[in-house]
Parts: C-alpha cells; structure tokens; sequence
C-alpha cells in the first residue's frame, strides 16, 4: 500500500539529496534509521541494499572514485555506524568524497546508554573531514548542502551526518520543494573568485622560483600523486611530462596519471616500485612533486630519500607540505590552476629538453626503465601471476568500447596488479592506497559499477581479502552486477607470509589459509559464474571467456604458495637498497 | 619539551573543542594549560591552549609545531590559529 509521502525531516533529507544531483545510494536499515528508509521508498533515489555497512561504506568510496560524485552511505544507529567507520577512514586516507548519513536514538534517549546508542560522532572525528549532528529539523536542507560541499571541495574527503530519529520524523517549518533554487549567494560566489585571483597573484612568484630550479636542474623527476586526477588536472600535467620530457614516475594513487606505456615514465616508486622509478628518485637533483604527500611506503627511509633533490612540491593541502620533507618551494592552490600557469611560464622561459646533461639524464633513466628482469616464469610449474596481470590488461585495453575500472583488494595482488597493468586514467585504477583495507575490492567494484552501468568493471583480489566482505556476493546476486572478479588465490596471507619469510624467520605465524572454502562453489551458491584454473596454458582462454560473459563472474586462479613480490624494498631502507629477488627464486 | 602558547578562534559548535583536542592529543603534544571563552556578538569560541612538545628520543622534531598549526588549521570549525611568535620564529632559527 502506498501511504502519501510524509512530510518530515526524513523526507526532507531525500529532497535535498536529490537536489544535489544524487541518484544512487547504498546503505542498511534499521531501528534509528527508519523514517530515513520509509522515505527512501517512496524517492526516486535508488537505494541498493548491501549486505553489511561496511560493503555499503566501500560501495560509496567505489562510485566516489570511479565517477567522481560524491558517493553517498546510510547506516543506522550503534554497529551500523561504527560498521561504516573503516570505509570513512579509507576515504580519509585516500581523500575520496563521501557523505555518510547515520540515524542515531532518539534526542532525549541520547547519553542514556540507549539500545544500539553510540557516540559515532565522536568515533568519526578522527576519520572524516568533518561530522554534523543535526538537533534541529530546519537545519537538514544547510547541513546536508555544506557536508556535499565540505566533501568535494579542496581536498576531498569523507563527511557524517548523525541524524537522530526524533529529527527524521519532524515536521519542518517549511517544505522544500524539489525545484526551489539552492539558496546560492551569487555576492559570495563573487567574493570567492576574487579570492581565488588573489591567491594566484600570490602564487606567481613561487611559479618563477619552480621555474628558476626547474632550469638549473640537471636531474629533475616527476613525481606524481593521486591529487593530479582528484584536481581534475591530468591533461595539464601531461602537457608538462610533454613540454618537459622529464623523467615521471607514480604513486600507488597516482598511477594511470601518465599512460603506463608512455617512453618517460619510469614506473611506481618505493617498497615495491621499479628499480628505475626509485633509483631515478635517489640520483634526482630536482623532484616535482604533484598532488602527493611523501607516504612512508613511497618514500622509505625518510632521511635517505632523495637526498641530493630540491623540492617543488604543488599540493591543495597546506598541512601537506613540509610535513615529511621540506620544500624548496611550495605551491599551495588547486592543480587545475598552478599547473596551467607553471606550463605557461615554462614555455616561455624554459628551453631545455635539448641539453646535454638532461639527455644524459634521460638516456640512464630510459635505458634502465628497458632493463627486463628474467623472474624464471619458464621454469614455473603453476600460473605466475604477474603474467595473468600483464594478460589481462592487454586485454582489457582493447577494448575501446567501454570505460575500465578496475579495483583490487590490499596484499601481494595489489602490488602485482599495480606493477604490472598498466592504466591511462587515474580512476580507472581504484585500490585502497593510503589506509591498505583489506575486504575493499569487491564492494568497490561493485560501486564502480552502479556509477557507469554500462562499463567493464573488474576487481582483482586475494583469498585473504576476498573473505573480508563476502556477503557482498548477495549484493552482486540482488542486482546481477556484472563485475568480473579475479581472485589470485596463494592460500596464504600472502604479503605477511612474505614478511615472515625475509624478516621473521620463516616463522609462518597465522597465515596458513589452505583450509578456504570451494570458492566456485561459493560463487554459484550466488548465481555467479565461476570457474577455476591452475594451469597457465588455459590463461588467455579464461580471461576471454570472462570477459565475454554478460553478468557477474569469479576467475578463481590459483597460484603457487610461496611466489613474492618483487623488488621489494625492505622497511627502514633507502629506496636504492631494494631486493630484486631471493636466490633460487 | 617546549612550550607552545596557541590563540584559536573557532565556531562555536559542540564538536569544535573535543576535535581541537583530538588533533592535538594525536600529534603528540600534552595540554598544559586551556581557557574557552565565547564571543557573545560573533558567537565564536575564543580558546587559548598552551601545550608542551614532547621529545622523542631526546629529539625536538623542530617541523612539530608547523605540522600542528597546519593541521589545526584545516579543520572545518576553526577559523583562525595564532601561535606564539617564539614559536615558528625558534623553530625555523
């Protein structure tokens, strides 16, 4: 039976959600969140169902990142809220914009220990950019309109907005309705720009200063972070790579910032970066560092890295800078406007690319970028799964016909599809970077694949993260969403059997999983296809016949227990000291 | 251990203080003193904070304190941050 829509803070909610533009939401009911969820009945909003908070909390860091909208979560009260809590932090970590709604007790029920009561606002705090309670039902239209904009402005990042249930069935003083204009100040819209103008004014000296080093240096790097994509800022930093021909090299999030086959970029820097990306760095006289913020797993031992390089380093965020390693000079504004204008003054100051030093830079950084490393695949009993990696991404960028996302889960599949697909957009390679959550891939993907439903959507995971969030299968069943997974499986902990391995002893402490479950069976008791190979002659015919099929599929690929990553550089070492490969491996 | 004196203008919501503590716990730096006052035209918090730099092993991080202003900085709810002008000037020098 279909009751009239009730006008109250909960309906009031949905409205402005769809005046914001949001189409889909993920989310789990319950109690404190239940006038939310009867309106969400009656809204045009499609609402998709996972199954734990946490899937729905990835699913929204998954559309987030691949459409780059803001991804939206609801939850109810207590272990609904705190069920989000990782996928904030994993959006804090990888600065993706996300609202989260949670319904909380009711007003007066609030600090009495309620059932399902807990004080996820101050849970959040440490994990999202910002966090609203709303006490008053009028205030619903404003703070929902400030958390969009809190998360998709500047640096993005992830938003909460605790709503308790008393407020949800509020009568508001007024009714908004869907085609009232956003309360927009066009004085104040004015009053930014000029801000905006301002702060480029007062750029443009530091500009001439990156210019100045960028001419007197002999070895200068590239070094490329997620900000680049996130600033919408990919073509004018491809015109620098072009205008420059200087070496490049990525961070985890910055891959797919430079095409992966592009004859100046070196490769992912730090742990398990290319010998040429991080010996480039080391002998660097001069990094440009672009919407990146020296994470530990890039740089490695801190005081060693990079140590005869001045810095440039161009960043949204204040806090980023000189918050690892001192910049030489800092450029603190949006990419999409410091880049443009250091292009432009580099045309006409800067004529280098003909210098001798610099070719001789460039040649040792090309002919190492062309050194191949023979990891005996041959001699190889079972599949190695570098090559299914290289396989698959041949494959997949062929085709031409449809956008690629592909995410993975956190471990040793993740460095290998990250050092061995290569990408040509930064979104089209979605992996949990900064906060390494294992259980993201498949809800990820899954999130992906609602923002573009007509794209090819692909999330390579391990046997250890692929159970993280299983459930989410029943999400992929529900909706039949055709994502394509490849689950690399080494019935281990794979990335910590490795670490035991060099650095424990050999002392494999906990992860043996020769005992998982039959996962073809598991994918079929979902209505997923699925099968499983371990020979490699049967590889290209299985990614074919994966990608050919129309719904949701599982390539269940099981690969030898004991294959590393590699080059790996070991903790608290300079990057130049990397482990190119154990002897007899 | 040094001493930093930190002025912060901030709105005047709930979350503001226990966010300006939460940062300033997590970076490491010991609150030693703290006053809250609220503005009644502005309706804005005026707090005044002196907190203690810890050293680690026998070392001041001398960037501690600029990390701490930026991140105090970035946060939603507070407007302003002044530190001490001993502060950033020793730090640097």
């Amino acid at each position: 039976m279909n009751d009239p829509i009730k006008f109250n803070g909960a309906s009031q909610t949905m409205t402005v959600l769809q005046r914001l533009g949001v189409t889909d939401i993920f989310g789990y009911p319950g109690g404190a969140i239940m006038p939310m969820y009867d309106a969400i009945y009656s809204s045009p909003i499609k609402h998709y169902l996972c199954r734990h908070e946490q899937g729905a909390a990835f699913a929204a860091v998954g559309y987030a990142r691949a459409s780059g909208k803001v991804g939206v979560c609801v939850a109810t009260s207590g272990p609904g809220a705190t069920n989000l809590i990782t996928g904030l932090a994993d959006a804090m970590a990888d600065s993706v914009p996300v609202v989260a709604i949670t319904g909380q007790v009711p007003t007066r029920a609030m600090g009495t220990d309620g059932f399902q009561e807990v004080d996820i606002i101050s849970l959040s705090l440490a994990c999202t950019k910002h966090s609203f309670q709303i006490r008053d039902v009028n205030e619903i239209p404003e703070c929902i309109e400030q958390a969009f904009e809190i998360a998709a402005s500047g640096r993005p990042g992830p938003v909460l907005i605790d709503i308790p249930k008393d407020v949800q069935v509020a009568q508001p003083d007024s009714i908004l309705e869907l085609i009232d204009n956003l309360p927009k100040n066009l004085d104040a819209s004015k009053e930014k720009s000029d801000i905006k103008n301002q702060e480029l004014l007062s750029i443009e000296p530091q500009i001439q200063r990156a210019v100045q080093l960028i001419s007197n240096a002999n070895q200068p790097v590239i070094y490329v972070g997620g900000g680049v994509g996130l600033a919408n800022a990919v073509q004018d930093f491809r015109q620098l790579l072009e205008n420059s021909q200087f070496p490049c090299v990525a961070t985890l999030k910055g891959l797919g910032a430079v095409d992966g086959n592009h004859p100046n970029y070196l490769g992912m820097l730090g742990m398990h970066g290319t010998e040429a990306a991080n010996l480039a760095i080391q002998e660097s006289d001069l990094l440009i560092v672009l919407g990146a913020r020296f994470d530990d797993r890039a740089t490695g031992k801190l005081a060693e890295f990079a140590p005869n390089a001045k810095v440039i380093h161009m960043d949204i965020d204040p806090a980023e800078v000189n918050k690892r390693r001192l910049a030489d000079v800092a450029i603190v504004s949006d990419l999409k406007n410091t880049l443009p204008m250091l292009n432009q003054s580099l045309l006409q100051q800067f004529d280098k690319p003909t210098m001798p030093e610099l070719q001789k830079w460039q040649s040792t950084c090309h002919q190492r970028r062309n050194k191949k490393y023979d990891y005996n695949e041959d001699a190889k009993k079972g599949i190695f799964a570098p090559r299914l990696l290289e396989l698959l991404s041949d494959s997949i960028s062929k085709d031409h016909s449809r956008a690629v996302h592909v995410t993975t889960d956190v471990g040793q599949h993740q460095m290998w599809a990250a050092q061995h697909m290569r990408f040509s957009q930064p979104e089209q390679f979605i992996t949990s970077a900064g906060l390494g959550t294992m259980g993201f891939g498949v809800p990820a993907s899954i999130g992906a694949q609602i923002s573009d439903p007509s794209g090819l959507n692909i999330c390579v995971t391990g046997d250890g993260s692929f159970m993280m969030n299983i459930q989410e299968l029943g999400t992929i069943k529900r909706y039949q969403i055709p994502i394509k997974i490849v689950l690399i499986d080494n019935s281990r902990l794979g990335l910590v059997r490795q670490w035991q391995q060099l650095f424990f002893e050999e002392r494999y402490s906990e992860t043996d999983l020769s005992d998982n479950p039959d996962f073809v069976a598991l994918a079929k008791a979902f209505d997923i296809e699925a099968r499983m190979i371990n020979q490699k002659d049967r590889l290209e015919q299985s990614i074919e016949e994966m990608l050919a099929h129309e719904g949701p599929y599982l390539l269940h690929v099981k690969i030898d227990a004991f294959e590393n990553v590699w080059p790996l550089v070991p903790p608290d070492t300079a990057n130049d000291e990397m482990m190119i490969s154990l002897q007899g491996e | 251990m040094k001493l930093h004196n930190i002025e912060i203008m901030a709105n005047n919501q709930p979350t503001a203080l226990e966010r300006l503590l939460q940062v300033t716990r997590y970076r490491g730096f010991q609150v030693t003193d703290l006053s809250v006052s609220t503005n009644p035209e502005t309706n804005m918090l005026a707090i005044k904070m002196s907190v203690n730099q810890p050293s680690i092993d026998g070392c001041l991080d001398r960037n501690g304190i600029e990390r701490l202003y930026n991140q105090l900085n970035k946060l939603f709810d507070i407007k302003h941050v002044n530190l001490n002008p001993n502060s950033l000037a020793q730090q640097q020098g």
